[in-house]
Parts: C-alpha cells; structure tokens; sequence
C-alpha cells in the first residue's frame, strides 16, 4: 500500500512540481515578486478539495463527459496561461501582470493533481490503519516530487544569462504540447473527439510505465501510441514557443 | 434555392477556413451512434471480468460500474486512458478503433489486485 501511494502521489506532485519550478526560476531572473507562489498553493489546495466533493455530483452528468470535458478545460487553460506569460515577457510594459499569470497557471495545475490525490485519499479515511501507511507513502512520494522539482529549479538558475530563457520557453512549450496531448486524449475519452487510431508505436522503446517514460510523460507528455491529431497539435504547439523563444533571442539586452 | 444559396456561401468562405471546417468535421463525431458497449465492475478492488473481448477496429464504449464505496482510478497505458470512478458510481470511457491485440489495464488506486485486460478481436 505504501509503495503504491508512494507512485500516486509521486505522478501528480511531478507534473505540478516541474511547471512550479520552471515558473518560480523565471520569476527569479526576471526579478519579479514570488509571493504569488504561496497564494497558489494555498488557493490550488483550497480549489482541489472543493473539486473532489464536486466530482461525485460532476460524474452523473452526461455519463461523466463533463468530467473529462472539465479536465481538458483545465489543461487547455494552463497553455493558454503559459502562453501568455511567455508572450508578454518580451514586453516591459506588461511584465506586472506576469505574477498574476502564474499564480493562475499553478492555481490550475494544482487543482488538478491536487483532486484527484484527495479523492485517492477518501477511500481510506474509514480505515485508520490504513489511512496512516497511505499517508506516510503520500508524504514520501511529495518529497521526491519536491525535490525533483527543487532540482531543476536550481538546474535552470545555474544556465549562463543567454541560455537561460531560451531553455525555459523550450521547456514550457513542452510541457504545453504535452497538457494539450493529454487534454486531446481526454476528449477521445469522452467521445467528444474521435481518434484514427495510433501513428505510432514506440512502447518497444520506451514504456510508458518505465521510470523514463514516466518522467517523460511529466516533462512533455510522451505517449507511446499517440493519434495523428496529438502528433500534430503537439508540435504546433511547441512550435509556437520555440518562435517566441527564437524572437526573444533576437533582441539585443532586456 | 437554400441549397444554391449555401454553395454561393461556401464559395465566399476563405479556403483555409474550409479546410478547417473540413478538420473539424473529421474529427468531431456528432452523432452519437450506438457504439458496442461493454460493461466491466468493480468489487472488492478487483475488475469483473478481468478479460474482456471487443471487436478492432472501431470505437467501443466502456461502463465501469464501481460497486465498492472507495474511489478507484481506471487507468491504462496502452489505451491512454484514466479516469475517476467514484465509490457506488459508473464511468463511461470511449477507446479505440484498437488494433487487433491485448491492452492491460489496472486500478491506479489498487494496483495489486485491480487488474485486467482489453482485448481487441478481428471480428470477420
């Protein structure tokens, strides 16, 4: 049980940990406030508690369409957040909203992850014995997503200037192809959209379920048998950051 | 007279437009047909059946009835599919047109024992 948990909580405090520090190190060296980073997490939790006693009464409508629909929503909300902050970091005039943005973009992706921790959760509150092993295991999988998240945050503080928001607006543009992959992959779910089937199958390569895949999956949603559609949204997506990242690098000094 | 108007509009309507309308009508599946359906529960943190066989190539429509009082989380990687079943409630999941083979899929909550497989047949 503990082990289990331990992966649980481990999967989605990564996928939240990574867009954090990937923030908070773009706040840092563009000398913004980072105050907003408490606020979204004490706003995200708030939010993924009140998320998890909706959901319940969210998955009888529409045979639980609107679940997925909600979740796509809230992924397709991250990107577009994400793109705005990567596109009016180039403009000075703009760069106070920027706080804001990100307190936005966290508020979301915790809500997100955080949801579904806490509905994991209940399922044990019944069970005292229980309910402690899993918790130990959650406070574990938490460090380790902490730290990885910590990790790369001193990882891109330790880029040389030039370096620096080039490789950030790559690694956001990533992880906002991967958030519309996933979304894209929740509306198949739902029937809302409908799939041709896998362009490709790379599982003999990398598994999703390997460690590799899992970190490949939080740090640019890998799949290993995507459709046509996320291949191609995907790399629209990243592409439309790395020309932003590409238009920053041309500017003289900021 | 309705239907040469419409001509006469399509015609106005910017080629890149068209293609996107096209996209998009290719892609968004409006009509809700019936699908095959296949219903699969869950009790005592195991799937019942564990193995359950649908034809390939063509969309499927999945219920997960979760008789046990706890969440469970209906997960698979090969089917790129996860989704919240609540305790004592259903989940419809849409998967495929699957290629022919067998799709592993678990109970993210209960791993150990939530286990079973989707298995896609050529349906001749």
């Amino acid at each position: 049980m503990i082990i289990t948990s331990v992966i649980i909580i481990l999967r989605e405090a990564l996928e939240a940990a990574l867009i954090i520090s990937v923030l908070l190190a773009f706040s840092r060296y563009s000398k913004l406030p980072i105050t907003w980073l408490w606020k979204a997490i004490a706003l995200g939790t708030i939010g993924s508690y009140l998320l998890a006693n909706i959901l319940p009464w969210l998955s009888e409508i529409g045979e639980g369409v609107a679940q997925d629909i909600l979740f796509a929503t809230i992924h397709f909300l991250v990107v577009a957040v994400l793109g705005l902050v990567v596109w009016l970091w180039s403009n000075p005039s703009q760069t106070h909203l920027l706080p804001y943005l990100m307190l936005f973009a966290i508020n979301l992706a915790i809500l997100r992850e955080g949801c579904e921790i806490i509905i994991y959760y209940t399922g044990f509150m019944s069970n005292a014995d229980l309910l402690m092993n899993v918790s130990v295991g959650g406070i574990i999988g938490l460090a380790i997503g902490v730290s990885i998240g910590a990790i790369c945050y001193y990882l891109l503080l330790s880029l040389r200037n030039g370096h620096f928001i080039p490789v950030t607006f790559i690694l956001l543009g990533l992880i906002s192809a991967g958030l519309v992959s996933q979304a894209i992959t929740l509306l198949y779910q739902a029937d809302i959209l409908s799939s041709n089937g896998a362009l490709w199958d790379s599982s003999a390569l990398i598994r999703e379920s390997s460690l590799i895949g899992q970190l490949l999956y939080a740090v640019m949603g890998y799949e290993s048998t995507p459709s046509a559609l996320q291949v191609s949204s995907y790399f629209c997506i990243a592409g439309i950051f790395l020309f932003l990242a590409a238009r920053i690098k041309k500017q003289p000094d900021n | 007279m309705t239907i040469n108007f419409l001509f006469k509009y399509t015609q106005k309507v910017s080629s890149r437009l068209r293609i996107l309308l096209i996209l998009t009508f290719w892609c968004t599946n409006l009509s809700y047909a019936d699908k095959p359906t296949f219903e699969i529960i869950i009790e005592n943190h195991l799937f019942i059946p564990s193995e359950v066989f649908v034809p390939a190539n063509t969309k499927v429509k999945l219920i997960v009835h979760n008789n046990d009082p706890t969440p469970e989380e209906f997960e698979s990687y090969e089917l790129n599919r996860e989704k919240v079943v609540m305790g004592k409630q259903k989940a419809v999941i849409f998967i495929g047109p699957l290629k022919p083979g067998k799709y592993p899929f678990f109970g993210e909550f209960f791993p150990t024992t939530a286990q079973g497989t989707i298995i896609a047949v050529d349906e001749q």
